[in-house]
């Protein structure tokens, strides 16, 4: 009786330790489904709202002020097509304010962020200290053909690569 | 009792395993992520790329082709107004001998940059008359606009180096084969303008048909259209001044010898729209002073000056006054209104009409100095001066100056 007891034991033992293996196999690979699904929609995301989103449609105080200083003078402009803009005309400081301004509710704070225009850098977010993109495990880019007419007249700027890239 | 107390012990460790291992198979079964399956997979990546390649091509089809048609155009009728003003210059005809010809020209500078150059340049340039189709359409003939004028006038602003740009951006940035083109350069109808009531005086409309490819891979579109674009003519030089001020004669034949010998001076007016609506005496100093452009439905239209027909055009015509303050060889001599049409128009349309009925501005006509006072026998029409509003302040043609000059209406003027 007693060995049947220690066998009973035992087997409910291995039984239990083969559910606990199996749901956290389940989970495993649940989570990693998801850890690699959320920074390339988040990507998606940012790249899409930056890319296609019009001034116009923006409640923004930062876009009203520029307008009213006549230092944003389309706002038929997307925001990265703005951000280019900004580029073309030496304005990087306005192309990051801009970039910086926009994204805030737009990406959750875990994420690391950077713009470019023609392989220049605009922006960059790091989510803390240590948040580099090489160190990164998942580097998702975005991008985006740029092109634009300055101040509604025929100067033509671009066409030029727009990239969002995102890493946690 | 010994072997069967051991097979008691077997089906019961049995049993208790065999129940974990269902469940965990119905665990995995339903937690699982499904195992990725290859249509599946092939299917989002399709759905992906052809929603790229949709993305793609309304960006390159409504924003890039609207744009660089827009660019291109804008900058050929740069081009144009200054190679209308150098063949003049050259004694080879004012402008093109027919419409059809300034439309394939049009459209060869717009898509190509190149053009039928018949101005006098080094002896290797090749020998072509612009007012002969074979030459026009024979383009082993033909130079570049910008060798031709010898000013960077066009630059890379021609239809085919802006394409070529989106071309190898979208591979670069988006590994998508793009192609646009489909140009029978040999047809005038490719490229269509047109000013109506739809584009109003202040802008001139532009109708291009394209054949265009976009491709990812084994998604791709092949599509023509015929893209319309408006855009305004502000900025673009007037043919008109440069191409009849050469052959006007205001000197009396004192510089250039013989009578009736063109004074061979140049000015240029840029297209540029008054905002002023009501009109007084002041406004129309100032319109005078600003060189700018009113629009009138008996002048010709912006179009009509490229193609040197002198008609009214009720939808379109504009018009500017002749400043002869600025343009120094304007001294009363062409007893016409000063206004561009009446002025320099071929058709006389202004004098023949209203012979008899020119007339001074009081506080703007200038009878007696030329160089310092403006304006000097500035002289418009009845009919302008009802235009704009200066009925009330006419006074007869002097072209001697003689007499007491009325006092001016207006102070302070302007």
């Amino acid at each position: 009786m007693r060995k049947k007891g220690q066998y009973i034991i035992l087997d409910a033992f291995i039984a239990a330790m083969m559910l606990a293996v199996g749901i956290m196999l389940i989970l495993a690979t649940r989570h990693s489904s998801s850890y690699l699904k959320q920074p390339v929609i988040a990507s998606q995301d940012l790249a899409s709202s930056l890319g296609s989103t019009k001034l116009s449609d923006l409640n923004d105080p930062l876009v009203l002020n520029m307008t009213s200083e006549g230092i944003i003078t389309a706002l038929d402009n997307t925001v990265l097509q703005q951000a280019a803009e900004f580029y073309k005309r030496n304005m990087a400081a306005s192309a990051a304010e801009l970039i910086r301004n926009v994204s805030a509710r737009l990406i959750a704070p875990q994420y690391s962020f950077e713009v470019r225009v023609n392989n220049e850098l605009i922006y960059s977010r790091a989510s803390g200290e240590g948040s580099r993109r090489n160190q990164s495990r998942l580097v998702i880019a975005s991008r985006k053909v740029l092109f634009g007419v300055l101040n509604d007249t025929v100067e033509l700027w671009g066409p030029w690569i727009g990239e969002v890239t995102v890493w946690e | 009792m010994g072997s069967i107390g051991s097979k008691m012990r077997r089906k019961q460790g049995l049993f208790f395993t065999s129940v974990a291992f269902i469940i965990v198979i119905i665990l995995v079964l339903t937690f699982s992520p499904p195992r990725p399956i290859t249509l599946a997979y092939e299917t989002q990546a399709m759905e992906a790329r052809a929603r790229m390649v949709n993305e793609h091509t309304k960006a390159v089809v409504n924003s890039y082709l609207p744009l660089a048609i827009r660019i291109s155009a804008y900058n050929t009728f740069a081009a144009l107004a200054e190679f209308l003003q150098e063949k003049s210059r050259q004694g080879k005809g004012k402008y093109f001998a027919t419409t059809e010809l300034f439309n394939l020209t049009f459209s060869e500078v717009m898509v190509n940059g190149t053009i039928c150059c018949d101005i006098q340049g080094p002896p290797d340039w090749p020998s072509c008359d612009s007012d002969v189709k074979a030459d026009v359409l024979d383009r082993s003939k033909h130079l570049s606009i910008d060798d031709c004028l010898e000013k960077p006038v066009m630059r890379d602003k021609n239809l085919s180096i802006l394409l070529k740009r989106i071309e190898n951006a979208s591979f670069v940035a988006l590994r998508v084969n793009t192609s646009i083109g489909g140009y029978d350069l040999k047809d005038a109808r490719i490229i269509e303008l047109f000013q109506d009531n739809r584009t109003g005086p202040w802008k001139v409309g532009i109708n291009v048909s394209v054949n265009y490819s976009i491709t990812v891979g084994d998604i791709s579109v092949n599509n023509s259209k015929n893209i319309s674009v408006l855009f305004s003519i502000e900025g673009i030089p007037d043919p008109l001044y440069p191409v009849e001020s050469w052959f006007v004669d205001e000197d009396g034949d004192t510089v250039t010898g013989a009578a009736g010998d063109p004074d061979e001076r140049i000015y240029t007016n840029y297209f540029n729209a008054t905002n002023i609506t009501k009109w007084n005496l002041s406004n129309l100093y100032r319109q005078a002073d600003w060189r700018l452009y009113k629009h009138d439905e008996n002048a010709s239209s912006f179009l009509m000056r490229f193609y040197g027909m002198d008609e009214r055009s009720p939808c379109c015509g504009v018009e500017s006054l002749i400043n002869p303050f600025t343009m120094e060889t304007v001294n009363g001599r062409v007893e016409k209104p000063y206004v561009d049409w009446c002025y320099y128009g071929g058709n006389n349309r202004c004098t023949s009409s209203q012979a008899g009925s020119m007339w001074n501005v009081t506080c703007m006509t200038n009878p007696v100095d030329q160089d310092t006072e403006k304006f000097y026998r500035f002289a418009i029409s009845s009919y302008h001066a009802s235009q704009y509003n200066a009925t009330n302040h006419l006074y007869g043609l002097d072209p001697d100056g003689a007499g007491p000059l009325p006092a001016c209406a207006e102070t302070p003027f302007p």
